[in-house]
């Protein structure tokens, strides 16, 4: 049970003749897996190797609670393996807040046109941060500056031409 | 909630994207902390890019040697996955320091180890070692994680998974004894 690495491997210089536990060991103490005679062979190690110890107790702290870490992190990793990422549609929110007011234009017909306006703002929001009209936004912004640049390109070609 | 675990884990030992993208989700955090308190224990310098390389170096290896496999007892993997990540961060530090070594930056060498050092004191660490040296190993324990990391009985209990009761008499009766083996001359 007692193998694997030198203490001194660990980063500290503390008990660097015992050799340490390894991760399976370790582990094992602490999911209650071992029988009684390995459990005591664990704990003569550890009641001598402070780096031994010092790793189960982080282990052990570790577990009993839910730990933060920052929230790139997480979408770092699943990049680095590919991972698609669930499909997030926040311009929903607004088709149904449009949908929403649209049903109450019905319920208080007093206010209807009043609703019946703010359910159209809310769609116009909905269609503009939509993937398609972004995309339609996104071609006449290349449209408009392939034409500028055509535009200025034969400017420059007829002042290089023209006669001084 | 341990159903959960274990078929998640079945799921991610069959290589489901959508599993292993839930596996990331839940024990990533305790990867980032487990190995940010080993290298702050141990006394050394390090980033943030640090921390979060030897997180994903972590999930990598899982992934890559299909190590999921290896675990027997699924429903208690945090604290496999707790220790893997304070070896990985060790190894880490140690091949920065060689590499550093390597490009002969001996300045940023010295950046890697910080003046800090564990949680307790070295003098009362040795002081209490020598002082516990013939105690029995279960009561070594005890001391030390009562005295140098402050652990309250009901952590040490659960700790070594002994009642408490063992706990509390062990402390009190070695605490007199630990009195006047350390009374100062």
């Amino acid at each position: 049970m007692v193998h694997g690495t030198n203490c001194k491997v660990r980063g500290g210089d503390m008990d660097a003749n015992l050799k340490c536990l390894d991760e399976k060991a370790l582990s094992s103490y602490l999911d209650e897996r071992l029988s009684c005679s390995e459990r005591e062979r664990v704990e003569a190690h550890i009641a001598d190797c402070n780096a031994c110890l010092d790793m189960l107790l982080v282990a052990y702290e570790a577990s009993g609670r839910n730990k933060k870490y920052p929230a790139l992190l997480k979408d770092r990793i699943r990049n680095r393996f590919g991972l698609k990422q669930a499909k997030k549609r926040p311009e929903l929110k607004w088709l149904f807040g449009s949908l929403f007011f649209f049903a109450l234009s019905f319920v208080f017909k007093s206010y209807f046109l009043q609703f019946l306006l703010a359910a159209l703002i809310l769609g116009f929001k909905w269609v503009m941060e939509g993937e398609a009209a972004k995309r339609v936004i996104m071609i006449f912004k290349g449209v408009k500056d392939q034409d500028s640049e055509q535009h200025t390109g034969n400017k420059n070609r007829v002042e290089k031409f023209s006669p001084r | 909630m341990l159903d959960d675990i274990n078929d998640l884990i079945e799921r991610c030992v069959n290589k489901e994207e959508r599993a292993w993208s839930d596996f990331i989700n839940k024990f990533s955090g305790l990867v980032y902390y487990s190995a940010r308190e080993r290298l702050r224990r141990n006394g050394f310098s390090f980033s943030e890019q640090d921390i979060q390389d030897i997180t994903q170096d972590v999930f990598i290896d899982i992934w890559e040697k299909s190590r999921l496999r290896e675990v027997r007892e699924r429903r208690k993997i945090k604290a496999w996955i707790s220790i893997m990540g304070q070896t990985r961060a060790l190894n880490y530090m140690r091949k920065k320091k060689e590499r550093l070594l390597r490009e002969e930056e001996l300045f940023k060498v010295e950046n890697v180890i910080s003046d800090t050092k564990g949680g307790y004191g070295v003098e009362l660490a040795e002081e209490l070692t020598k002082a516990i040296e013939g105690f029995p190993a279960k009561e070594k324990i005890i001391l030390k994680l009562n005295i140098l990391y402050g652990k309250k009985h009901r952590e040490i209990a659960e700790f070594m998974n002994i009642p408490i009761n063992t706990v509390s008499t062990i402390i009190s009766r070695k605490k007199e004894t630990l009195k006047t083996l350390l009374k100062p001359n």
